[in-house]
C-alpha cells in the first residue's frame, strides 16, 4: 500500500493538503497526479518505483528516487498543482540555492514526459 | 529544516536472465491488421482482429524451451474458439519473407500469420515485449 500522504512524518499536516484553497481550484489551474501503475517502495535502503501495470519504457528497469523526488511523488498521489507543490516543499525544505521552484517544474515536465505523472482533466 | 536538493530519478536497466526471459509477448496491432484483412477481402469472411484476442499481448507467447535465450516457437493462445495456433513469422508487411523465430528479439516489429483448421489465415503485426503478463517466468 502507498504511504498515507497525510502521515505526520512525511508532511507538516498543512490544511492545504486536504482542503486546497479556492484560489487553486480556479479553472485553468493544471493539476497532476502520479501514475497509479507505479508504487513507491523502500528496497534495500533505496526508494524505488515499482511498476505494477504496463511498464512501457521502464520495462526491466529499477527506478530510484532521491529524497526530494520521493517527496514530490508522494505529494502528487492526489491531484496537485505545481504551485501547491512549491508551497508544500517550502514548508519542508530550505532553498539556499534558489533551485527549488525550477527543480519542481523540471520534475513535473520530465515525469509527464515519461508517463509517471498524468495531468488531470479539468 | 532540510535543505532542498535537486530531484533526481535514476533509471537502471537490467538484463533479464535467460530463465526469466523465457516468455516474451507480442500484441497484435489490430487496427493495422484489420485494414490489411479488408484489403485482402478476408475481413468479411470472419478474418478479424480484436483487442481481446490477438490484440492482447498475453495471447501471443514466444517460448524458449531450453532456456538458451533463443526463441523456439511462437504460439497464439486465447483465441476465439480456435484453440492454440502456431504462428509463422515474417520480416515484411507483405508476408513474403518468412523469418525464423530464433532471430526475434525484444523490441522487434514482427509480422506473423495464424491459420485455423478451416483454412482461414490471419495476418498480424506487432512489437515484441520482454515479458508476457500472466505467464510464468516473467521478470
Amino acid at each position: 500500500m502507498e504511504r498515507n500522504v497525510n502521515a505526520p512524518e512525511t508532511f507538516s499536516g498543512s490544511e492545504s493538503l486536504e482542503h486546497p484553497s479556492k484560489e487553486t481550484k480556479a479553472e485553468g489551474v493544471r493539476r497532476f497526479k502520479a501514475n497509479p501503475d507505479f508504487l513507491l517502495r523502500e528496497v534495500a535502503g533505496e526508494t524505488v518505483l515499482v511498476p505494477i501495470g504496463e511498464a512501457g519504457v521502464f520495462e526491466n528497469s529499477v527506478i530510484s528516487l532521491n529524497e526530494t523526488c520521493s517527496f514530490l511523488w508522494k505529494f502528487f498521489q492526489e491531484p496537485r498543482s505545481q504551485e501547491e507543490a512549491i508551497a508544500e516543499a517550502r514548508k519542508e525544505y530550505s532553498d539556499p540555492e534558489g533551485e527549488m521552484e525550477q527543480g519542481i517544474k523540471d520534475f513535473i515536465r520530465e515525469y509527464l514526459r515519461y508517463g509517471l505523472l498524468r495531468e488531470e482533466k479539468q | 529544516m532540510k535543505s532542498w536538493v535537486k530531484p533526481v530519478t535514476e533509471v537502471q536497466k537490467f538484463e533479464a536472465n535467460e530463465y526469466v526471459a523465457a516468455c516474451w509477448g507480442v500484441g497484435c496491432d489490430v487496427s493495422w491488421s484489420n485494414d490489411y484483412e479488408k484489403r485482402q477481402g478476408d475481413y468479411w469472411n470472419g478474418v478479424t482482429h480484436d483487442s481481446a484476442h490477438c490484440g492482447n499481448s498475453s495471447n501471443q507467447v514466444i517460448f524458449d524451451y531450453n532456456d538458451d535465450g533463443i526463441a523456439d516457437a511462437m504460439i497464439e493462445t486465447g483465441t476465439d474458439g480456435l484453440g492454440d495456433l502456431n504462428c509463422t513469422i515474417f520480416s515484411d508487411p507483405n508476408y513474403s519473407q518468412e523469418r525464423n523465430v530464433s532471430t526475434v528479439k525484444v523490441g522487434d516489429v514482427i509480422y506473423w500469420t495464424t491459420r485455423a483448421a478451416d483454412g482461414r489465415t490471419w495476418n498480424h503485426k506487432g512489437t515484441v515485449f520482454a515479458t508476457a503478463a500472466g505467464h510464468p517466468n516473467r521478470s
